[in-house]
């Protein structure tokens, strides 16, 4: 299955005036984690919300570059989940959230060493594998680069994709932050990107503390966000695309007007292209 | 320096403030490397107190922003998080604030948290469909000794010492709470999910020892025998069966 067009985060906010109306949204993606429950509300509007729109499954807590092998149990939680709903595809970020056991759920950046690179690329491997199907790796926001890294983050994403064979989920937003904290050229990232591996794109606020800006999903997409969206669609065609909104969340028809800004940016792009 | 070792490291600067880490940050100005792990460690800290804030929103209330931050922080410290989602980070809250001081000395603090975290538990337990009234009349009355009963995924029962309940409830309509009060006697209270809602009230001492025996599988023959102390009995029969009747209106008994 494949999915087109464009997406919003699912919140349960916004279930009740989802299933009451019309939105003008593709499909929604959905945060594995917070359906890997045993039943009630969640799984309940999950399945009625599937019914009527494509849906994607995105993961935060696979931790892909813990040095903690890929978690089995989880992962046949996931596989379970996916059966029933029937996900597009699933996607979870190119980070680590723990090691030794532990959960710190936050998306912590890896240092782009030979050594991180064989460990994903291995990981990414046991993870398709228990899933039975190719899944899409994001790029974080960071605000810490380490001494030891021996290539750029897009260098490091690159070469994970490749070599693992899984799919690119593109956050401009993130892409954006870090370029912002880390002083890199955001267009020379998305440049340097396999293009044929995009198979998603995910665009959000974020806030800005004067000398960094951190990745708060709290906010309206900011238009140096917007003109490297316009950049990304200049490069990589017609992309699924989808508004990630985790906090101040406002109605359904605020975030269903901003995805018409991406889609008229994608149009502008496409046809500018064309 | 392996991978293992730097995760460890970052990991433990997260947790507890180690700066074993900072050698291994990058300079690139205008942050320094200290600031630019203070980002991840304020976001660890908020983000696990914004999580318990979720799950126990009444007892934030209770507390106020700045006793509950408090408590959170030392939770946090003293139990880092081994669960895959954020949503279960909670698990051992209300046993923490029963043995830690000063919470412990406030013991409604923890039972508030305990209540608040049965909720969250019954909010999203497994679905089952439930028994009708007219389902139990399908076994003739010959036969309801040797019944036993099974009981939807989100039953919980709690044995509650204080005016806990009434707490919750005041704060839920948005309410002042009245002000902490002991039972003469610990009070059980049933909570379950019916028609996606959460529901939850007291039981008296009849059906507590009732419910206790059921869940645990005995057969109504048994569970009337339990009964026997605390009514006459020639009333134990209909009493039970009354309670039972009342189980399945609620939707708290399920296929066997």
């Amino acid at each position: 299955m494949n999915i087109s067009g464009f997406g919003l985060g699912l919140r349960p906010d916004h279930y009740e005036a989802i299933l009451s109306g019309s939105p003008a949204v593709d499909w929604f993606e959905a945060i594995t984690e917070n359906y890997l429950v045993p039943g009630g509300k969640p799984l309940h509007f999950l399945q009625r919300i599937r019914e009527r729109f494509d849906l994607v499954l995105h993961g935060v807590s696979l931790s892909i570059g813990s040095v903690d092998p890929p978690d089995l149990t989880y992962l046949a939680g996931v596989r379970q989940l996916a059966d029933r709903f029937e996900p597009a595809w699933i996607s979870d970020h190119l980070c680590w959230t723990g090691v030794d056991g532990l959960n710190a759920h936050d998306l912590l950046p890896l240092p782009y060493t030979q050594e991180a690179l064989t460990l994903v690329v291995d990981h990414v491997g046991r993870v398709q594998d228990a899933l039975g199907r190719q899944i899409l790796l994001e790029n974080v926001s960071s605000y810490l680069t380490f001494t030891s890294s021996q290539m750029s983050e897009w260098e490091f994403l690159s070469e994970v994709a490749q070599r693992a064979d899984c799919a690119i989920l593109l956050d401009v937003n993130n892409v954006y932050v870090s370029s912002v904290n880390h002083g890199f050229d955001p267009l020379q990232y998305l440049r340097a990107l396999p293009a044929a591996r995009i198979r998603q794109i995910h665009l959000a606020g974020h806030s800005n503390n004067g000398d960094h800006l951190i990745d708060t999903h709290d906010a309206p997409i900011v238009t140096e966000v917007w003109n490297l969206y316009a950049d990304a669609v200049a490069l990589f065609g017609a992309i699924p695309t989808m508004i990630e909104r985790d906090d101040n969340i406002p109605p359904l028809a605020e975030l269903t007007a901003e995805l018409d800004i991406a889609r008229r940016i994608s149009r502008a792009g496409l046809t500018k292209v064309a | 320096m392996p991978l293992h070792r730097l995760q460890q490291d970052l990991q433990a600067h997260l947790l507890n403030g180690s700066v074993e880490i900072l050698p291994h940050i990058a300079q690139a100005p205008p942050l320094s490397p200290q600031s630019r792990l203070a980002i991840y460690r304020n976001a660890y800290v908020s983000r696990l107190t914004e999580a318990l804030r979720s799950s126990f929103g009444k007892l934030h209330q209770v507390l106020g922003d700045e006793v509950f931050a408090a408590a959170a922080a030392a939770f946090i410290a003293e139990r880092p998080s081994r669960t895959r989602s954020i949503r279960w980070f909670g698990h051992h809250l209300a046993d923490f604030l029963a043995r830690t001081a000063p919470y412990e000395a406030q013991p409604i603090v923890a039972e508030l948290a305990r209540v608040e975290w049965a909720l969250t538990e019954v909010f999203d337990a497994g679905d089952a469909s439930s028994l009708r009234r007219e389902d139990l009349l399908q076994t003739a009355p010959q036969h309801w000794g040797e019944l036993t009963f099974t009981f939807h995924p989100s039953v919980r029962t709690l044995s509650l010492a204080w005016n806990t309940t009434a707490v919750w409830q005041s704060l839920d309509a948005g309410l002042t709470a009245p002000a902490p009060q002991k039972s003469a006697a610990a009070v059980t209270w049933l909570l379950w999910r019916q028609n996606l809602q959460n529901h939850f009230r007291s039981v008296d001492a009849v059906e507590a020892t009732a419910l206790a025996w059921a869940m645990d599988g005995a057969p109504f023959a048994q569970v009337c025998e339990q009964l026997r102390h605390l009514l006459a009995e020639e009333q134990i029969p209909m009493q039970a069966a009354a309670l039972v009747a009342a189980w399945a209106d609620s939707g708290i008994l399920i296929m066997g």
